[in-house]
């Protein structure tokens, strides 16, 4: 697979992050979330059970965001992220490429959230995240009184985020937390393919640059 | 490394804008903001830990059976109701009632209420683990399969058992709000 390139880049970002401007040198040169969860995962199944909890630590953000993203209350969510831990434990096993777990855990949260709010009847969705219920379009998780904790610059970067179509708002959600490298194992947990990662997430992104670079509220914050 | 597929994903990748630092700076706002707005619950990593623990043990998951409500509270004295819940595997059952624990320094206690567990399990001699709000207590059944443990404080619990000899699998419950 590519993910052995993705790390490759992301050890260039490493070497060359030193004689870039400082602006640059915010993003920061660390391993892929992808591989630092193979790591602790390879050490776990060969009999280091601590590193179970470096793991927890190191996905549980994504994956609760995974969750939430899909319309989750926060204990469905944590349901949700309890359980896909538990199989993980079960399946430990058969998950013979480290590098796979966290597309696997995230694919396990996306799917398990699907049925609990779908109904344990419904058939799983194909592939794609699900388009929001015309009714679920005003039942953001978030409460807008939480705004009150933001600065103004966030503030204005949630608003827009708000209008961007709802896909858009959920792959941002998720991939917010992890690195770059990271992308294409976010993108086919999430149920695009490899390819559209990029287009897709260019035209949220792009949207979103856009409308924030026009807005003062932004650029001066 | 080399194949088709891994080519052509690369390359899509590759091929697109590369993300310049307006890109990161607004993903890493973005991440800000929405921890802000929505972080992971306080403890749960703990919650998961401490289920992974548990599922570890490969534990047989026990029935719960609710009973009635044991205690007397047919007047107005301020007795609080007695509770008794039963669990089943199909190795080992539990039963346990709760009682107010007053005998341990509860009055004075900084922690709150506390609970005395009576418990019977269908085995003397096996070792009975309660697991709440991050604490262990442990306890063996006595000849006649009777356990106590007191001083036990309210919260969400759940209890492990294993047969003496420590043959078979571990038998663990439900959660048991307490």
């Amino acid at each position: 697979m590519t993910r052995d390139g993705y790390a490759d880049s992301s050890a260039q970002d490493a070497t060359h992050s030193s004689a870039r401007s400082s602006a640059e040198g915010s993003h920061q040169p660390v391993a892929s979330l992808a591989s630092r969860a193979a790591a602790a995962f390879t050490a776990y199944t060969c009999g280091d059970r601590d590193q179970m909890s470096d793991l927890v630590d190191l996905v549980t953000p994504v994956l609760w965001h995974t969750a939430r993203a899909q319309h989750l209350d926060s204990g469905t969510a944590e349901d949700v992220i309890q359980t896909a831990w538990i199989r993980l434990i079960e399946h430990a096993d058969s998950i013979k490429d480290a590098q796979a777990v966290l597309g696997w855990l995230i694919t396990t949260v996306r799917r398990e959230a699907w049925r609990v709010s779908r109904g344990a009847g419904r058939a799983e969705p194909t592939d794609a995240i699900p388009e929001p219920d015309p009714e679920r379009r005003h039942s953001h998780p978030l409460d807008p009184s939480l705004l009150a904790v933001l600065h103004e610059g966030q503030r204005t970067l949630w608003r827009h985020v708000a209008t961007l179509p709802e896909r858009c708002q959920a792959l941002l959600r998720v991939v917010a937390f992890v690195d770059r490298p990271d992308y294409g194992t976010v993108s086919q947990a999430l149920g695009m393919p490899v390819g559209s990662i990029g287009p897709t997430r260019g035209r949220c992104l792009a949207k979103l640059r856009a409308a924030l670079l026009a807005d003062p509220g932004w650029s001066h914050s | 490394m080399t194949t088709d597929d891994d080519t052509t994903a690369t390359t899509a990748l590759e091929a697109l804008e590369p993300l310049d630092d307006i890109d990161r700076r607004i993903l890493a706002a973005a991440r800000e903001t929405i921890a802000r707005l929505d972080p992971v619950p306080a403890g749960l990593t703990d919650r998961i830990k401490f289920e992974i623990t548990l599922a570890a043990l490969h534990a047989e998951i026990a029935d719960l059976e609710r009973m009635p409500l044991a205690g007397v509270r047919g007047d107005d004295t301020a007795y609080t109701p007695t509770e008794s819940v039963t669990f089943t595997s199909s190795s080992l059952s539990l039963m346990v009632t709760l009682t107010p624990d007053r005998s341990s320094g509860a009055a004075t206690s900084h922690s709150g209420p506390m609970v005395r567990i009576d418990g019977w399990v269908t085995a003397g001699g096996a070792t009975v683990e309660l697991f709440v709000g991050g604490r262990t207590f442990t306890a063996l059944s006595d000849d006649h399969g009777r356990f106590i443990i007191d001083g036990v404080p309210r919260g969400s619990a759940r209890f492990v058992l294993r047969a003496p000899g420590g043959d078979g699998r571990p038998v663990i419950t439900p959660s048991l709000e307490i």
